[in-house]
């Protein structure tokens, strides 16, 4: 059981993964065979399997982001049924990005194969949005918010803040040459560093406000429960506590940016004292040490 | 190289451990002239701005964009000599830093 010395304690659900990370396939001798029930329900209710990270229908295999999305649910599930099974407790569930529909899962508003579906199916309206309107994010390192604005206001095209990670930690999306543009000046106006991510899709950017009703149509088929813990999503903190609320949230977070800086420290200001990321991965809580350099935050793992 | 003391090598290695709350590392562990990101210890771009800031702070050298970046964060070792090429030791000895 994770122990932590005083306040609250969130859970935080990470978005997409950029990779599988390399543990996971060498503590199991190769490939991503990590045994765990939640990896049967997939193959069965998704065609997805983690070990070979292939899809069983060829047209769904095609993308590497759609395969990542997944992956980070199963992961991200994986590592909160480890907790729960060990006796963790807490008292807030909070998300970054896609991360909510493992979080909305873990909240008892969705069961785990809704929120598998779920991630499936938006993942697979985002795949052809790219398809149809190529685009991009990149994240970008070092520099503060004013000049991330300028930056997005000078380069021609469509370009935006997508994601606010931290006072000097953003992620750009938008068009492909836009982007690309942005990448350059930031570099040039003193950034760390500035690297694409894996998406195919201005995700978090008005330029996807265009598939909003491709994907109302497909959460109504869902049953969306009242979440069981506060949870807190990544528009700088705020509860999501409504089944309505939540649909319209899970339609609109696609093409509005998120404050995750926001969210953090809306939960400091509630008394959490220790994150708890809930994933193979360690972004979040990098994250978090930057916005406060005092409170406890880890990463639980899923091995 | 020139100018780079075991101490000083000491102090970087520790710098990084506070910087990044590396708790279940210890000096011993960080091999002076091994990468420091991808492989070796595995930082990443997130880790690069905490060392960034801790260098600024710990001894007012300035690491002006990625370009500099990249050739300064290889090793321990090539923190070490960037410091002491610029100075940055004396800034810290003369603001009582170290």
């Amino acid at each position: 059981m994770v122990r932590h010395n005083a306040g609250k304690v969130a859970l935080c659900f990470p978005g997409q993964l950029s990779r599988v990370p390399d543990e996971i396939g060498k503590r199991s001798g190769g490939g991503y065979d990590l045994p765990h029930p939640f990896l049967e329900r997939a193959w069965e209710k998704a065609g997805f399997d983690l070990s070979s990270f292939l899809f069983q229908r060829e047209e769904e295999d095609r993308s590497l982001n759609l395969k990542l999305q997944v992956t980070s649910y199963l992961l991200s599930m994986i590592a909160f049924d480890r907790y729960r099974g060990k006796g963790g407790q807490w008292n807030f569930i909070t998300e970054h990005s896609m991360g909510i529909y493992a979080a909305l899962a873990a909240a008892e508003a969705m069961t785990f194969e809704e929120g598998l579906q779920m991630t499936k199916g938006i993942g697979l309206i985002l795949e052809k949005a790219g398809e149809k309107s190529p685009g991009g994010m990149a994240a970008i390192i070092g520099l503060e918010a004013e000049e991330m604005k300028r930056i997005c206001a000078e380069v021609p095209g469509n370009l935006y803040v997508a994601n606010v990670n931290g006072s000097r930690h953003f992620v750009l999306s938008g068009a492909v040459a836009s982007l690309e543009r942005g990448m350059e000046l930031s570099l040039k106006r003193g950034a760390i560093s500035a690297h694409r991510l894996t998406f195919t899709t201005p995700l978090h950017s008005p330029l996807l406000e265009s598939i909003a009703d491709d994907v109302h149509r497909f959460i109504t088929g869902f049953t969306i429960r009242p979440p069981k813990t506060f949870l807190a999503c990544h528009w700088s903190g705020k509860q999501l506590s409504d089944p309505e609320e939540i649909r319209n949230f899970l339609v609109e977070e696609l093409y509005r940016p998120v404050d995750w800086e926001g969210c953090v420290q809306h939960l400091l200001s509630q008394n959490v004292g220790c994150f708890i990321e809930m994933g193979p991965d360690s972004a979040l809580t990098k994250l978090i040490r930057w916005i406060d350099r005092d409170v406890k935050a880890l990463s639980y793992g899923v091995i | 190289m020139t100018g780079v003391t075991e101490e000083l090598i000491t102090e970087v290695k520790k710098l990084i451990i506070e910087r990044l709350k590396l708790e279940e590392i210890t000096v011993a562990d960080i091999i002076t002239d091994a990468p420091l990101f991808g492989e070796g210890l595995g930082l990443d771009s997130i880790d690069a701005l905490e060392l960034v800031i801790g260098l600024e702070k710990e001894y007012g050298v300035n690491i002006p964009d990625a370009e500099v970046g990249k050739k300064v964060f290889q090793s321990v070792r090539t923190i070490a000599q960037y410091i002491v090429d610029n100075h940055g030791k004396e800034v810290a000895v003369a603001n009582g830093a170290s």
